[in-house]
């Protein structure tokens, strides 16, 4: 009997007593420092940290690059101002010598005309030569064979020459032949004719002068 | 089950906040905007403005360079004009265009060369001559002239008297070509030549101021000699 009853009892004390199931205990959450105060900003992560370092990296470029780019405008500009005003006063100074020169028109045509036959003198003369002295040249070198005539000499303008005369015989026309084809004023000899009559022989040169001792000085 | 669903959810948040921070550290089209746009304005104003303003400014620096030696040189200039005694200068372009006038007629040069001849006895077989203008000039920048051939006759002495005296002693500026001395049967000596005398025209057109300048006292030597044949006018 008292094993029935007691059963329910313990029964019910089994009833009563049923163990709960243990929860583990909850993580010590960390405890904030309570003098320094509470930080409410979430700290950033470190991808949010290095994108934060490369916008600012960014912007610090930028605005160097701007700065860059207004000292070169303001370089460029100003280079082309002060080059413009630099011009206008170096043409104002130029106009005014100009003007200036030209107030001299008359001084300045006057010896230029003269400067201009000066030249025209200087020119004719260094291509003019002695006709006198090439004739009597020739004429001297006949002389000092002996008896050679001149009959006609020609002179042309680029000192070629002919020359023809008389002589009493082939050997006279001989020696002058040599004489004048080594005379220093003579460039090139040539005996274009000769010709034997009864009593005398013609001759006929033709050649170049070497005019440097007859140019007028 | 519950535990390992909450433990899957959880995860699958954790692996889209990651990719989603991923591709917020991706670059997109967003971000280029700028900085392109940047880039092309620079390179607009670099074409359209800089170069522009950096190669006028270069022009105007070689302008500058020009500018100043065009100021060197009339300064030059002006300084050797304040040289010259203008008295002078006035006297001497007379004598000058005595010699090479700006007009040489041929009648006068013919009356030149005739009277000489009649002065050494010479007779006269040919005389002719002409205005050839500038053809006979020796260089470019010389004058004209009058030219022709001439024929005489006389003494050998005369005729080389002649000749000598119609180049050194003229008052003119006289040149002469193709001279041919022939003594004929009678034994007189014929002289037969081709004779040029100079004028030079005055100046025509504007003057240049640039062009290179020499003072004509640089050929005072010439000038003396203008001096010895104006005395034979």
């Amino acid at each position: 009997m008292n094993n029935e009853t007691t059963q329910p009892q313990v029964a019910k004390e089994e009833v009563k007593v049923v163990p709960t199931p243990t929860t583990p205990p909850p993580p010590p959450s960390p405890q904030p420092d309570i003098s320094e105060g509470f930080n409410l900003i979430p700290s950033m992560s470190e991808e949010e940290k290095v994108v934060e370092k490369t916008k600012s990296r960014v912007s610090i470029g930028s605005v160097v690059s701007l700065i860059i780019l207004v000292v070169v405008i303001l370089v460029i500009v100003g280079f082309n101002i002060i080059s413009r005003q630099i011009l206008n006063v170096k043409k104002a100074e130029l106009f005014r010598i100009e003007n200036k020169i030209t107030q001299q028109e008359d001084t300045l045509i006057s010896n230029d005309e003269i400067v201009d036959r000066a030249v025209l003198y200087t020119n004719v003369r260094n291509g003019a030569f002695s006709h006198k002295e090439i004739i009597e040249f020739l004429s001297r070198m006949g002389t000092k064979i002996g008896d050679i005539q001149m009959r006609s000499v020609m002179i042309s303008e680029n000192l070629d020459f002919t020359y023809s005369g008389y002589s009493v015989s082939l050997e006279q026309v001989s020696k002058l032949w040599y004489l004048l084809g080594t005379d220093e004023n003579i460039e090139r000899i040539n005996l274009q004719s000769v010709g034997k009559g009864d009593n005398r022989v013609t001759f006929s040169f033709e050649g170049k002068l070497n005019g440097k001792n007859f140019f007028n000085k | 089950m519950s535990r390992l669903a909450t433990n899957t959810q959880k995860t699958s948040k954790e692996i889209a906040a990651i990719s989603e921070k991923m591709k917020k550290t991706r670059l997109n089209l967003n971000d280029l905007i700028i900085p392109i746009s940047v880039a092309v304005i620079l390179l607009l104003l670099s074409i359209f403005v800089f170069i522009p303003m950096v190669n006028a400014a270069l022009d105007y620096q070689e302008e500058i360079k020009e500018t100043d030696q065009k100021i060197e040189q009339l300064n030059e200039l002006d300084r050797k004009l304040s040289l010259l005694d203008e008295n002078q200068l006035s006297d001497d372009i007379v004598l000058a265009k005595s010699v090479i006038p700006k007009v040489l007629k041929v009648s006068d040069f013919i009356y030149y060369v005739d009277n000489l001849a009649k002065e050494k006895s010479l007779i006269i077989r040919e005389l002719s001559a002409g205005d050839m203008g500038g053809r006979i000039s020796p260089s470019e920048n010389s004058g004209a002239g009058v030219s022709g051939p001439i024929s005489y006759q006389g003494e050998y002495s005369n005729v080389v008297s002649f000749l000598d005296e119609v180049q050194s002693i003229s008052p003119y500026i006289i040149r002469i070509q193709n001279v041919e001395v022939a003594q004929s049967i009678t034994g007189q000596w014929t002289i037969s030549l081709v004779v040029s005398g100079y004028y030079m025209a005055d100046r025509t057109g504007n003057l240049n101021i640039y062009k290179p300048f020499k003072a004509y006292t640089d050929y005072r030597d010439i000038l003396d000699i203008f001096e010895e044949k104006a005395k034979n006018l």
